[in-house]
């Protein structure tokens, strides 16, 4: 298949990632036939419940690709406000500007084709330390997160050591 | 897949003794592309872009993607210094590249260094092997580098030919149907098959094509402009069709039922060595994390053009089978909306999208 432009940024944004890693984030294609498809690891934030677990996801890029970004899901549970029962991460830099299904983000908290792979990561680990709850993507979540958080912390702790096989 | 993972960036200056070069050549480059900037052009905004880059921003979005501010493609300006400065960094980057390796090798005297093919040509290579009659107006210009402020012009005019093309379409464009779109692509010498999402999409990247083409100083040839538009066609083009046939809207996304479990357990060997490294690299701090002193695993030098792991081409045929068909995060029908900072192009399609 012929180069895109598409594919050669994701070369671009895969080498830096690799010859520059940020902090407790790993990711980069699952193989060399499809560039359009990454896994990715993101550790948990220390000082959050989420400290200790290494949570995997998966990045799909659409072919128009830095117009548009990718969707994110994880792989393993993550029981997070912004996280789907399905895995899917709902947060603002992952919607594009035409694009806001909840209708409250800024225009300039959303995907620009200026951002990057490293910057959602970045955010998605911030997301975890610090969940939004005013469109909560899981509803359950969000309302232990809000009302019962010694229950909702205690719930992550369990799914993060559920997670590395030690519960 | 043509190419590898091994793509000449800034971080190749990271390893010699001139790493103070690695900002010079990031600000070389479009943040869109991540590429030497090609034929850059200046927004009303002050951002600067390649051509294609940022018509393609504008036709999606009608926003400049630095700073979000509205633009529109009539007020790009060429930024030819931007120009002449890439032109000169890539004459001397490999040269530079090299004296710095070798600098480093000798410094170190048998430490490893980079053993990487300096190739930053890619877009240049076809430049003097194809001379094409059909290509009026499209003149090969290699010998003719140092253009003169005339002879760009002779470029723009062609440029607002094509504008002015498509206001004139706009204007007979009250009422046409599919055979009347397929005849304008057909008359343009560009495919007119598949359905009318495709085609105005089609049409909207063709005339960016040829657009930043026009304010080109290397213009390239009519055929490898629809080269390009049929790569556009098997990838992005592709998308579309299959977003749009099958009727899936970005919502179901959401609903999709997506065995995570089953998925991760089936490429356990992958995740194993992704989390040995992360946590190799991490070192928590919690014991009752459990098996977290492992080693110090590197990461994988894909810089040394090793990219390959063991029994990927069998994982990556799982996964596409696994989660195929992810529509586009955007519907088409986004792009269509009316946006009174569109192109005139697009406008007459938008026109003709709420007719049809
Ligand atoms: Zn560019
Ligand atoms: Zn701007």
């Amino acid at each position: 298949m012929a180069s895109t432009i598409a594919s050669r940024r994701l070369f671009h944004e895969y080498k830096l990632l690799t010859s520059n890693p940020p902090d407790g984030i790993t990711a980069g294609p699952v193989s060399e036939d499809d560039i359009f498809l990454w896994e990715a690891l993101i550790q948990g934030p220390d000082g959050t419940p989420f400290e200790g677990g290494i949570f995997p996801a998966e990045l799909k890029f659409p072919k128009d690709y830095p117009l548009n970004p990718p969707s994110m899901r994880f792989t393993s549970e993550v029981w997070h406000p912004n996280v789907y029962p399905t895995g899917l991460v709902c947060i603002s830099i992952l919607h594009a500007p035409g694009d806001d299904p909840n209708h409250y983000e800024k225009a300039s908290e959303r995907w620009s084709p200026i951002q990057s792979v490293e910057k959602i990561l970045i955010s998605v680990m911030s997301m975890l330390a610090e969940p939004n709850d005013e469109s909560p993507a899981n509803i359950e979540a969000a309302k232990m997160w809000r009302d019962r958080r010694e229950e909702f912390e205690r719930v992550v702790r369990e799914g993060v050591r559920r997670s590395l096989g030690v519960s | 897949m043509d190419s590898s993972f091994d793509v000449p960036d800034p971080s190749d200056w990271l390893e010699t003794p001139v790493s103070q070069l690695a900002p010079v050549e990031q600000a070389l480059r479009c943040q869109v592309c991540k590429d030497f900037f090609d034929t850059p052009m200046i927004t009303s905004c002050s951002h600067t872009f390649c051509s294609l880059c940022i018509r393609r921003c504008l036709t999606n979005d009608g926003r400049c993607p630095t700073c979000r501010a509205q633009d529109q493609e009539m007020k790009l300006r060429p930024n030819s210094i931007v120009q002449e400065l890439v032109d000169a960094f890539q004459t001397a980057r490999p040269v530079i590249l090299q004296l710095g390796k070798d600098a480093k090798a000798s410094r170190d005297s048998g430490g490893r260094g980079k053993k990487r093919k300096v190739d930053d040509t890619d877009f240049e290579e076809d430049e003097e092997d194809e001379e094409d009659e059909e290509d009026e107006g499209v003149e090969n210009t290699r010998s003719e580098r140092r253009k003169t402020r005339s002879q760009c012009k002779s470029h723009s005019t062609s440029h607002e030919m094509i504008m002015a093309q498509a206001v004139d379409d706009d204007k007979d464009g009250d009422f046409q149907p599919d055979n009347a779109l397929r005849k304008k692509l057909s008359d343009l010498g560009i495919p007119n098959g598949g359905p009318r999402a495709l085609l105005i999409r089609r049409h909207t990247e063709w005339i960016n094509l040829v657009n930043a083409n026009c304010d080109s100083r290397r213009p390239r040839t009519k055929r490898e402009l629809l080269h390009e538009l049929d790569v556009w066609d098997k990838t992005q083009g592709r998308q579309i069709l299959n977003s749009s046939s099958g009727g899936v809207s970005s919502s179901s996304v959401m609903n999709k039922d997506f065995d995570g479990a089953a998925w991760a357990a089936s490429h356990d060997n992958e995740f194993q060595s992704l989390i040995a490294r992360a946590r190799g690299k991490a070192k928590p701090k919690t014991e009752d994390a459990g098996g977290t002193d492992q080693p110090d695993v590197p990461a994988p030098d894909h810089a040394s053009g090793n990219g390959s792991r063991p029994d990927e081409s069998s994982l990556s045929k799982a996964h596409t089978e696994g989660i195929n068909h992810l529509p586009l995060p955007n519907g088409v029908n986004d792009h269509l909306s009316p946006n009174d900072q569109a192109p005139p192009m697009q406008a007459s399609f938008v026109d003709l999208e709420a007719e049809g």
